[in-house]
């Protein structure tokens, strides 16, 4: 089980709102990083959370400088709309490149992207709102819906090529309320490539319930680390409890 | 004593960025090799890679790249192979259809076994273990066993010969190669690079057989 920082970067912060909304500072993206990986993390997600509105790439020097002191896989996402764009991420030093609104847009992106660079750098980036029994995927964080279900797109993003898949609650995301457990269960179901759970870890206790009815491979959180509610040590030591494989 | 130079090949295929970074970090002089020529100077020689095997193998051939890095490794000087960079390695792989690899380390490179509940590609941290009736010593001490290692791949090396394997990882509980060696030439299924602070130690040690 990998334990992933996800950052959030607007301009040269990161923020962090709720519902993917109300976005409010707690640092700058180079200490938290590097901090997050001293700590113990086993990976980092940075997120322009701009970028797909304004069309900006302003993350590749976060991640160039990045590069030189964390040494564990770095994912990009956010505004990545080319296969250019794709290129110059991953020649700043990124591994990984999370794609979401281009996918949604032109799904053959992922599979130029995933031929071009191999599948393992391309995660599919779902972001998930419950409308109802189902789930819809949203494209620029959050606010624009694509009316696609998430289980099929789920699918159809395996299909194109993505190496792994980062669902997304907005429901539960920035709430501490922990995660919405059924969804990333669906997911987790409907695919056969790695599946990220994210959104909603806020204390030790709702590991319990999605390590107990749903398999993610790695589980990305935000807020638990950003307001110290919990250690990386703790939340690694927790998941060890829970019988799950981690990297001490 | 200067820092030794290593040569990171840049031939397109995988994040040499990091290994530059990393190699540095360790104490070595990183250069981009991407050009068959340059690889004749330096003390040692870094093969990165992620992709396909049969696109990367091509890649090599038709920029000139495979001759010198023959030479390379029967010169004796250190060559290190990293996840594709080390399927390269061997004889052939399977990956899309069978291609012909750089023939250095006997053996074959095939799609992970797997088990129902599988995921790939294997997206892991994992923790090395001696094969059996090995006890390490040199650039993996006794003390390293369970290090974890960041592994990313669906495809694993099966040498001819079990003394080529120095370290394996569990998939599924089943054991495959994680780390090879035939005398001068290493590969790491594993990205080193990518390993935090026990990744970074392997690769100090790699970069100080130079000085040996």
């Amino acid at each position: 089980m990998r334990l992933i920082a996800r950052l959030d970067v607007k301009n040269d912060s990161v923020i962090k709102g709720i519902h993917l909304e109300g976005l409010r500072k707690v640092g700058a993206p180079n200490v938290m990083a590097s901090d997050y990986y001293q700590a113990g993390i086993d990976e980092i997600i940075l997120m322009d959370a701009v970028a797909s509105l304004y069309d900006r790439n302003n993350l590749f020097d976060v991640i160039r400088r990045a590069c030189e002191e964390v040494f564990i896989p770095i994912t990009i996402g956010g505004g990545l709309r080319s296969i250019e764009d794709i290129h110059r991420a991953l020649d700043s030093g990124a591994d990984k490149v999370a794609i979401n609104t281009a996918a949604i847009h032109r799904p053959e992106l992922i599979t130029q992207a995933a031929e071009t660079f191999g599948s393992q750098a391309v995660v599919g980036s779902i972001e998930a709102k419950r409308r109802g029994n189902n789930w819809y995927a949203y494209w620029d964080n959050g606010r624009e819906s694509s009316e696609r279900e998430v289980i099929p797109w789920a699918k159809q993003l395996q299909a194109h090529g993505v190496g792994e898949i980062l669902i997304t609650s907005i429901d539960a995301e920035g709430t501490r309320r922990g995660f919405d457990v059924e969804l990333v269960s669906e997911v987790t179901r409907a695919v056969s490539v790695p599946v990220t759970a994210c959104g909603g870890l806020g204390k030790l206790s709702n590991l319990d319930q999605l390590i107990r009815s749903s398999e993610p491979s790695a589980i990305a959180c935000a807020s638990v680390l950003h307001y110290r509610k919990c250690t990386v040590a703790e939340l690694k030591a927790h998941l060890l409890s829970l019988g799950c494989q981690v990297r001490q | 004593m200067n820092a030794p130079t290593i040569n990171v090949l840049n031939y397109g295929f995988g994040n040499v960025r990091s290994v530059w970074n990393a190699v540095s970090a360790v104490g070595g002089q990183p250069r981009f090799c991407d050009q068959p020529e340059q690889l004749s100077s330096g003390d040692a020689l870094i093969i990165p890679g992620v992709g396909a095997f049969p696109s990367a193998i091509k890649r090599l051939r038709d920029n000139d790249f495979v001759d010198p890095i023959l030479e390379l490794a029967a010169s004796g000087k250190p060559v290190l192979g990293i996840c594709l960079g080390m399927q390269l390695l061997f004889t052939s792989g399977n990956e899309h259809r069978k291609t012909d690899g750089l023939g250095l380390i006997p053996g074959r490179v095939l799609q992970l076994d797997t088990l129902p509940g599988a995921r790939l590609p294997n997206i892991d941290w994992l923790p090395l273990e001696p094969p059996q009736g090995v006890t390490w010593s040199g650039i993996l001490a006794k003390e390293d066993r369970g290090e974890f290692v960041y592994f990313v791949h669906s495809f694993a090396a099966h040498p001819d010969s079990a003394r080529h394997i120095v370290a394996t990882a569990r998939y599924q509980g089943q054991p495959f190669t994680a780390m090879v060696r035939d005398q001068n030439v290493w590969g790491t299924q594993f990205h080193p690079e990518k390993s935090g602070a026990f990744g970074l130690k392997l690769l100090k040690r790699f970069v100080n057989l130079v000085a040996c």
